[in-house]
């Protein structure tokens, strides 16, 4: 199979998938430490704009929906003062914020790993070889997905599987395993890192949260 | 078009690693219907654990799973968030439901009411983690259209795998080398 080129994304040109992974894991706990409000809705904006010099697509809408989900079925139970009473609902400050820590936990959550995995990613051992292998079939079957007619779903899909399986099994050295680290990439993702951590080392040193914690 | 009447894939980790990719195949078919809450799923990637309970031994089967929960993370980017961890629950808690009812009553259950348990118990499983993790006690509120839809999913999904058991000549080449092979 022929290696696939990288796209034109900053970061995709300059960053392999095995550094994005190891920043991503170093940036996890920085975030999930930060007790600030505030402090984590700007680590958020750090990442969606990593997620950008990536090439990812940003679902807004999909971010919005998810927060107000999570902030509103954490109001259903009430804890602390009343803020406000809209329709008769009370508004507690102790909801929200439990609310709001839980919906930038799941949302910079999502927004760190869709920049931080890549599907080239490969995993050393023998799960990281099979893992290896499944991608490159799935590789294969999607190569091959124009042929699914949807008047004949199960012929066509068993066809198809019957060609991608009858192609025969992975060959050594199929894999896609780019490494293209550049100095420029790197220090994108170590400025990242030393915000986030920066972030985190100043709500140590500073223990009154801006909002939040 | 190349058709092998017989099967190709020649060790067991490759048929592994291609029932994974089957499933990764249908988790970017899934991952392009949008949906309201990121964890939410139809489950279609749940058709090839389906189509394995009776094909494959418990541990290739769980093996199975592993690679669909690791793949779904790589291609959607879920890897390190939340996603994931219901993505495991749940996937984990459906397979090994499934494996038991089908072992327990098999031939009186069928695919769809194999589906339709699988569902139950990964959705059940999915809502209490939510319960703890995101949504605290509110989690209570999304039980019901969760389970009504997961269940209906399920149903569906359980049609067509049943139909898809009984037309497919690529499954019938899985099987029979699976039988044939001591390997396995």
């Amino acid at each position: 199979m022929a290696r696939r080129e990288p796209g034109s994304a900053l970061l995709q040109k300059n960053a392999s998938a095995r550094v994005l992974f190891i920043t991503g894991a170093l940036l996890f706990p920085s975030f999930l430490l930060q007790q600030d409000i505030a402090i984590r809705a700007m680590q958020i904006m750090l990442f969606l704009l990593l997620n950008v010099l990536s090439g990812r697509k940003i679902r807004f809408l999909q971010y919005l929906v998810v927060s107000a989900g999570i902030v509103v079925f954490n109001l259903v139970i009430p804890t602390g003062r009343v803020l406000v009473s809209p329709l008769g609902l009370a508004v507690t400050e102790g909801a929200l914020k439990s609310g709001l820590l839980k919906a930038t936990a799941m949302t910079g959550l999502i927004a760190l790993s869709q920049f931080s995995i890549r599907a080239e990613l490969r995993f050393p051992g023998r799960v990281g070889g099979l893992i290896g292998r499944s991608l490159f079939y799935f590789e294969r079957i999607m190569g091959g997905r124009r042929k699914i007619n949807r008047k004949d779903i199960i012929g066509s899909v068993d066809a198809l599987l019957l060609e991608v399986q009858g192609a025969g099994p992975m060959q050594e050295g199929e894999e896609n395993d780019p490494d293209r680290t550049t100095p420029v990439g790197l220090a994108i993702l170590l400025v990242s890192l030393v915000a986030s951590w920066g972030a985190y080392a100043f709500t140590i040193v500073h223990p009154h949260p801006i909002w939040g914690g | 078009m190349a058709r092998k009447s017989t099967i190709s894939l020649t060790s067991r980790m490759d048929l592994v690693a291609f029932m994974g990719a089957i499933c990764l195949f249908l988790s970017a078919i899934e991952y392009m219907i949008p949906k309201p809450i990121p964890f939410l799923r139809v489950g279609i990637a749940n058709v090839p654990i389906l189509l394995c309970l009776d094909v494959l031994p418990v541990p290739l089967l769980l093996l199975v799973v592993v690679l669909k929960v690791i793949g779904q993370g790589l291609i959607g980017g879920t890897l390190i968030s939340y996603v994931f961890l219901f993505s495991a629950v749940g996937s984990f808690a459906s397979a090994l439901s499934m494996l038991l009812f089908r072992r327990l009553f098999a031939p009186r259950i069928s695919l769809v009411g194999v589906g339709v348990l699988g569902a139950l118990f990964s959705n059940i499983t999915q809502i209490l983690l939510a319960r703890v993790l995101i949504f605290g006690e509110g989690a209570w509120l999304i039980a019901p259209p969760f389970l009504a839809l997961g269940t209906v999913t399920a149903t569906l999904l359980g049609l067509f795998a049943e139909r898809f058991a009984a037309r497919s000549r690529w499954l019938a080449s899985v099987r029979s080398a699976v039988a044939a092979s001591k390997a396995l």
